[in-house]
């Protein structure tokens, strides 16, 4: 792997998500009908800057959007890949009504 | 006339049989949720250990199966009272090689959503 412009920097892409999700539910409570698009969207403006920064990855991203009402939820990942150029970014955002949680994987090709 | 016969071609993508076979994963994540949470009840420390041992169970089973493949594994356990729940992946690779398999398991108190992704290794 060359460079430093060629890898997964993870404050980076920490930042795209965080964007994605401001821009996509802003100041927005939890809609059950939006909830649809919400996660597509984030997930589609995540995939899109990611990919516009032309890396050698392949980029899996995901997207989780729950209703606040005191329930509990775990997540984990486990991953099978080489450590030196893979990486993969958690984002957790919440506000009064919901949970928004993204993760994205980079494998390099 | 003869075509030349290639005796140093490079095989970029994998034969189709050694393909990650979408059916016997998803039989594998299957069984392990059977396994891990058949007849339990959301308890918050059993949550934390039964994602990353779901997790992790997938993880090495897929390695048997599977050649040249890096795998993701993600799984999401949630208690179940009522509440939204939506949760979407889309990824950016090669659609002839890579595959998304998803299964989930429901019960009186928990929903559990557990999600393979296999990328090949070129």
């Amino acid at each position: 792997m060359d460079g430093e412009e060629n890898q997964f920097i993870v404050d980076d892409v920490s930042k795209i998500i965080k964007e994605a999700i401001e821009n996509t539910i802003g100041g927005n409570a939890y809609q059950h009908d939006k909830v649809n698009s919400w996660t597509g969207n984030i997930v589609e403006n995540c995939l899109n800057t990611l990919t516009k920064q032309q890396k050698p990855y392949k980029y899996i991203v995901t997207c989780l959007i729950m209703q606040k009402n005191g329930a509990g939820l775990h997540t984990a990942s486990s991953c099978f890949w080489n450590n030196d150029t893979d990486g993969s970014c958690t984002v957790r955002w919440e506000n009064k009504s919901m949970y928004v949680i993204t993760s994205v994987f980079g494998l390099a090709i | 006339m003869e075509l030349p016969v290639k005796t140093n071609a490079f095989q970029i993508k994998p034969d189709l049989e050694n393909i990650i076979p979408p059916m016997e994963v998803k039989k594998i994540i299957c069984k392990i949720l059977n396994e891990t949470l058949l007849n339990k009840s959301y308890t918050t420390e059993n949550a934390k250990i039964w994602t990353k041992s779901i997790a992790d169970d997938i993880n090495r089973s897929l390695n048997q199966i599977t050649q040249k493949y890096k795998h993701v594994v993600q799984v999401v356990i949630t208690q179940k009272i009522g509440q939204g729940f939506k949760f979407t992946a889309r990824s950016r690779w090669d659609v002839d090689t890579d595959r998304q398999i998803t299964e989930s398991f429901i019960n009186e108190t928990i929903i559990c959503i557990a999600t393979v992704f296999g990328v090949y290794l070129y």
